[in-house]
């Protein structure tokens, strides 16, 4: 998967941390060179809005910074 | 019937504070935050990237490891990284596919269902449509 520029990223290869709370669901990826991504969701109550923001923190800098919807069926 | 008209605006993600230990940090981008999708009667999505953080404390740290340099004091960093590697090992940290990174937001209209911060299920509660919908693993 692609997530910082063009270097593949193997998920399988990651520790992975979940937070999960009412109302948010936070997942940190930690790399195995060490970079972060860190990516938290949240949904207000009611109809309100579902809300991503995905940060990261690498040892060297990054021009792309991406995150992938699979399956959407969205028109 | 379903109708999602697409929205687009862009704001400043203020209140960012999940990246506040590295204060040296240097920010490389700016913080847009983008509404990608706009769902009628069940609200938006929005997705923020509030930008990559190049933290060059860790190259100074490596720079130091250069450095330095007795046998004694590599033995002890040795030792250092095994204990680390064995609490890293009682830790916790599983498979990204794993059960325990499954979790479901839900209001009065959407459910959201992901696995370890990737959506694989989006569902309009008022109508039962399935927007987004794939195997978790």
């Amino acid at each position: 998967m692609l997530i910082f520029d063009a270097t593949p990223t193997d998920l399988n290869k990651c520790e992975v941390n979940t937070e999960i709370t009412e109302g948010s669901v936070t997942t940190t990826f930690i790399l195995p060179g060490g970079d972060q991504w860190r990516l938290e969701w949240s949904i207000e109550a009611g109809q309100g809005d579902l809300a991503l923001r995905a940060t990261a923190r690498t040892s060297n800098p990054v021009e792309f910074l991406r995150y992938s919807f699979f399956g959407c069926d969205i028109a | 019937m379903n109708e999602y008209p697409s929205g687009t605006s862009a704001s400043n993600a203020s209140g960012d504070h999940s990246l506040t230990p590295l204060a040296t940090a240097n920010v490389h981008s700016p913080k847009p935050e983008v509404k990608i999708r706009q769902i009628r009667r069940i609200g938006k999505i929005v997705v923020t990237f509030a930008g990559t953080v190049y933290d060059d404390s860790r190259n100074k740290e490596s720079n130091l490891k250069h450095k330095s340099g007795s046998k004694s004091q590599e033995l002890r960093r040795n030792l250092a990284a095994v204990l680390l590697l064995l609490a890293l090992c009682n830790t916790g940290f599983t498979d990204w596919q794993d059960a325990a990174h499954r979790a479901v937001l839900t209001n009065k209209t959407m459910e959201v269902r992901f696995q370890a911060g990737f959506v694989f299920s989006l569902t309009d509660r008022l109508t039962q449509n399935h927007l987004l919908s794939i195997g978790p693993s």
